[in-house]
């Protein structure tokens, strides 16, 4: 009696496998004529990932190309590797990486290119040389963002007719995310430069988890009394730093701003936690990284500004492409956006 | 004792390897029934081989009914070493040496922690938040990238990868330590019962030490192993590695609780957990109903289903 369950069982895993056999030499002749695109984010399951899919099937659906979009559940940079090792395996003719390590995929980039793919980063770049990725799209230049976000901070104190003097802290996401370190080399200078009045804490990485970037901005909030501004650099850390500061009832003391997304950061806004913070239009990111992957395989990405489907002013020089100048969202702007 | 002579003993073993034989066959169609550049394969294996190391050396702590949380840490602090001493210039085999050094005494803390008594959880659960914070701090949170071409020209022997004479070594090596040696027999006798062990004059501690060390060596060659093969140290690295490794010892049959497994099915787990997991993700290419996300799912499923299937043979062979 116990053995025939035994052999049920095995004989039900046996015509399993033999389904998802036929399932796979069924969907194996593809009818879609373009290369085929694997476009990986940082991490998936995060709505400004989630925002930069969006835009990328988009414009996968207007140029009739076949994409796949998919990325590690945990900003790790090996399960990035690992992947591209896959999809080059796979035969993919194109893969557009937003690497949480600007080193740790060099390699399997340069496996990939071999293997006869055309690479290229976007969101944030992997270091040109080491991987010798094609273009990096980037959604603006990182000196924009970095002095914009200390502006905003610095304008936003003044307006309320405080003195900037202080000291500030910043969460940013991942230890070594090339775009994030960036941005915060180019608010010390910015601070340097224009606030020298401003004193940084050093910074906070909760690993693009919210849970976590909430618990060390109270513990920072709870360390320092006479915390004056906190940035939240990462869709996942502001929204974290804000409810942080809204639950240490802080908000009339501490100025928060940052980078977010509008669908996240609604709630803050409109509560006055948080006046305004800075991004770029995620969804036109993700739409654009597909237009310049289908063009570099197509090998016309050419210099200059141009348009590129629906974006009319791409800017496009030594390695980058430049999607333009970040926004900023406040009260009477954060209803017009759905991303 | 687990062993087992009766009939329906033996015939409950050969169903749940035929069980464990159509896995691997599911997750090797699934792999090669969609690959389009073979030659890139090997890349893909590749770490996978690394968590494979890991595996086999933590199948004999778990024998023992232990269990090392800190694997993944220890990983990125040696890789941490490694970058660093490479960054002081010492020469190369100082640097080799001081990242085995490295993983000899992660892992001999660790057994260290586990013989005065705690429950070997708790303590690698602590050295886990230890080592990463040591690799994050002794880094200062940056990556080594860059290493030199003495180290880098290791990345294959004859034309074959070194990962895979270092696997097949270290498969050899755990096979004869554990099944082979009164160490590995010890294991079996500590794994099933420690009290009677301890009254039978087996020096449990010391087993502990040297199995919670030996694995410590295990994760400081997989340290060395991902630089050559990557080119680059993170210290953010193998962040959840445990899990994976875990899971191929577990889905390979050996028991958590200890007592019962071996090398044999830690190999065909490896096999399983990694051809499910490649095989799962090419499929999500082809589905988009198949997300990550209900990947984790699958492979969740997966490791329940095994456990329910080891629980009840360990009921099984109780009775028997």
């Amino acid at each position: 009696m116990r053995q025939n369950t035994k052999f049920t069982a095995s004989a039900q895993l046996i015509a399993v496998a033999c389904c998802i056999l036929i399932g796979c030499s069924g969907s194996q002749d593809g009818t879609l004529s373009g290369p085929r695109i694997g476009m990986m984010p940082k991490l998936i399951g995060i709505g400004y990932f989630e925002a930069t899919r969006e835009g990328a099937e988009e414009a996968a659906a207007e140029l009739g190309l076949e994409l796949t979009y998919d990325g590690p559940h945990l900003d790790r940079s090996e399960d990035q590797a690992q992947q591209i090792g896959e999809w080059t395996t796979l035969g993919l003719d194109v893969i557009a990486v937003a690497p949480v390590d600007p080193e740790g995929i060099s390699e399997a980039l340069r496996d990939a290119q071999r293997a006869g793919v055309t690479t290229l980063t976007w969101d944030t770049d992997a270091n040109p040389e080491t991987s010798g990725r094609s273009v990096f799209v980037n959604q603006a230049p990182n000196e924009a963002i970095g002095y914009k976000l200390v502006d905003v901070m610095a304008e936003g104190i003044q307006a309320k007719g405080e003195s900037l003097a202080g000291n500030y802290l910043i969460v940013s996401g991942s230890a070594t995310a090339s775009n994030q370190n960036t941005w915060m080399e180019y608010m010390k200078q910015r601070i340097a430069d224009k606030y020298p009045t401003m004193k940084l804490l050093p910074h906070l990485t909760p690993n693009e988890d919210r849970q976590r970037a909430q618990e060390q901005t109270a513990e920072a909030l709870a360390a320092h009394a006479d915390l004056k501004g906190i940035w939240g650099i990462t869709s996942v850390s502001l929204p974290a730093a804000a409810k942080a500061t809204r639950d240490a009832k802080r908000a009339d003391q501490v100025y928060v701003t940052g980078l977010s997304l509008p669908s996240e950061m609604r709630e803050y806004v409109k509560d006055g936690t948080v006046e305004q913070f800075v991004l770029w239009n995620p969804v036109d990111l993700g739409y654009l990284t597909i237009h310049v992957a289908q063009r570099l395989h197509a090998g016309n990405l050419q210099s200059g500004s141009q348009a590129m489907g629906r974006l009319k002013n791409v800017e496009v020089r030594g390695g980058e492409v430049i999607l333009g100048p970040p926004m900023i969202f406040n009260r009477e702007n954060i209803d017009d956006h759905r991303f | 004792m687990n062993r087992i002579d009766s009939s329906p003993g033996q015939l409950r073993r050969i169903a749940t390897l035929g069980i464990r034989g159509c896995l691997l066959a599911i997750g090797l169609t699934l792999v090669f029934s969609q690959v389009q550049r073979p030659a890139a394969l090997v890349d893909v294996w590749l770490p996978w081989a690394e968590i494979g190391i890991l595996a086999l050396a933590m199948t004999a702590v778990i024998l023992c009914g232990g269990i090392d949380l800190s694997v993944g840490s220890t990983v990125a602090l040696c890789g941490v070493v490694l970058g660093i001493t490479l960054q002081w210039q010492w020469p190369l085999t100082f640097a080799l040496a001081a990242t085995a050094g490295c993983g000899l005494c992660a892992g001999a803390f660790n057994g260290g922690l586990v013989a005065i008594g705690l429950s070997p959880l708790v303590a690698t659960l602590a050295t886990m938040a230890f080592y990463r914070g040591l690799a994050m701090t002794l880094s200062g949170r940056e990556r080594f990238a860059g290493f030199p071409d003495s180290l880098r020209s290791w990345q294959t022997v004859a034309g074959i990868p070194l990962h895979f004479f270092c696997f097949v070594s270290v498969g050899l090596a755990t096979w004869i330590l554990i099944h082979h040696t009164r160490l590995g027999r010890w294991c079996y006798v500590i794994g099933d019962n420690r009290t009677a062990a301890r009254f039978a004059a087996v020096p449990d501690r010391r087993v502990d030490l040297s199995l919670y060390t030996l694995n410590g060596i295990a994760a400081a060659l997989v340290a060395v192993l991902h630089a050559i093969d990557e080119n680059v140290a993170i210290p953010d690295a193998f962040r959840g590695a445990e899990l994976q490794v875990i899971a191929c010892v577990v889905v390979g049959g050996t028991l958590i609780t200890g007592g019962e497994g071996g090398v044999l099915r830690t190999l065909i787990g490896i096999g399983i957990v990694t051809h499910l997991e490649i095989g799962l993700r090419f499929l999500s290419y082809r589905f988009p109903l198949l997300t990550p996300n209900s990947r984790l799912i699958v492979i969740g499923l997966l490791v329940i289903l095994v456990a329910i299937w080891n629980q009840r043979l360990q009921r099984g062979s109780d009775n028997a």
